[in-house]
């Protein structure tokens, strides 16, 4: 008998604003996020997603969904649809989620990236698999139509929470995840990660019920 | 009955090769499920970490696939391993009661 799954009410992608500022030479402690009153230098950050079929090439979403505020693993890639109206089958996928971020307001340079689920455990007989470190064009993830079968091209196993200091890197770049000229500082405003895609991979023994809600994090420099 | 095969697969939970289990599920993906065994005496316990693959990866992109993974895995500092390493210290640095 196949028991149904939803899953993650709330899947926060929380920002963590690790913000090393560098002004006039000096470099302010990682971990401090000062106030420059004279400079004001603030990047304005949110999360996007692409969704449905892969179109134009570099190939990317035919939506693009912004400010982004959480990740719910379902059985569509509909943006809209709430999770408990696509539950996953134990046993199943969910589609392949393409987030990224996206960058604009007032600063010099976003450089440092990385990305790891950072808090909470998931239950027996979930996967969370995630995508590869981008370090430039070359190992950029390349958006394809989501779909629900194991995707192999996500090599990272995001299930355990991690020290963000492990996570994967994150590249930067202009006009859109998919774009090349992907590195891992940017000057460009706005500026944009590769894609952060993650698809969660069930067995049959996952529990039914919505799973615990666990923590993403991007964590970059701006200066 | 033949004892079921395993393959020595990178564990991204327990941070080394371990022996992984093979099946193939109804929808024709390939499963491997890390049989470590972890946990107690009086609570024994299986990894079970599992990892999947699509319908119809043979041996030769599986293999690859794996070496890719391992790769991408190595080196995760998992956040209950940083917990138990703090709680070891403090153990080993704060004198008991007497």
């Amino acid at each position: 008998m196949n028991k149904i799954i939803n899953y993650i009410k709330a899947n926060k992608l929380n920002l963590s604003l690790v913000g090393v500022m560098a002004l006039f030479g000096s470099v302010i402690p990682h971990g401090a996020l000062a106030f420059l009153p004279m400079i004001g230098l603030t990047a304005t950050f949110e999360f996007n997603r692409d969704t449905g079929a892969a179109t134009g090439s570099p190939a990317k979403g035919t939506t693009r969904s912004t400010a982004v505020t959480d990740v719910n693993w379902k059985n569509t890639d509909t943006f809209g649809t709430a999770y408990s109206a696509a539950p996953i089958t134990a046993g199943n996928n969910s589609f392949d989620i393409w987030n990224f971020g996206k960058f604009s307001g007032s600063y010099n340079q976003i450089l440092a990236g990385l990305f790891a689920h950072t808090a909470t455990a998931f239950g027996t007989g979930l996967t969370l698999k995630g995508t590869p470190a981008c370090t430039g064009d070359g190992d950029r993830l390349l958006y394809t139509t989501p779909a629900a079968s194991a995707n192999a091209n996500l090599s990272v196993d995001m299930t355990s929470a991690i020290s963000i200091a492990s996570g994967v890197a994150v590249c930067f770049g202009a006009t859109g995840p998919e774009a090349t000229g992907k590195a891992s500082s940017t000057t460009a405003n706005p500026a944009y990660t590769n894609y952060l895609t993650t698809q969660l991979q069930t067995t049959t023994s996952a529990a039914p019920g919505d799973t615990a809600t666990v923590t993403l994090t991007l964590q970059y420099n701006e200066n | 009955m033949n004892d079921p095969k395993t393959i020595k697969v990178f564990c991204a939970e327990q941070q080394v090769e371990t022996e992984h289990s093979i099946d193939i599920d109804g929808s024709g993906e390939i499963i491997l499920s890390c049989t470590a065994e972890i946990g107690t005496e009086e609570e024994p316990m299986t990894c079970s970490r599992s990892l999947k693959f699509a319908k119809g990866t043979d041996a030769k992109a599986l293999k690859k696939a794996l070496a890719a993974h391992k790769a991408a895995n190595e080196g995760q500092i998992s956040v209950a391993s940083i917990e138990a390493e703090k709680e070891k210290l403090i153990a080993e640095l704060v004198p008991d009661e007497e």
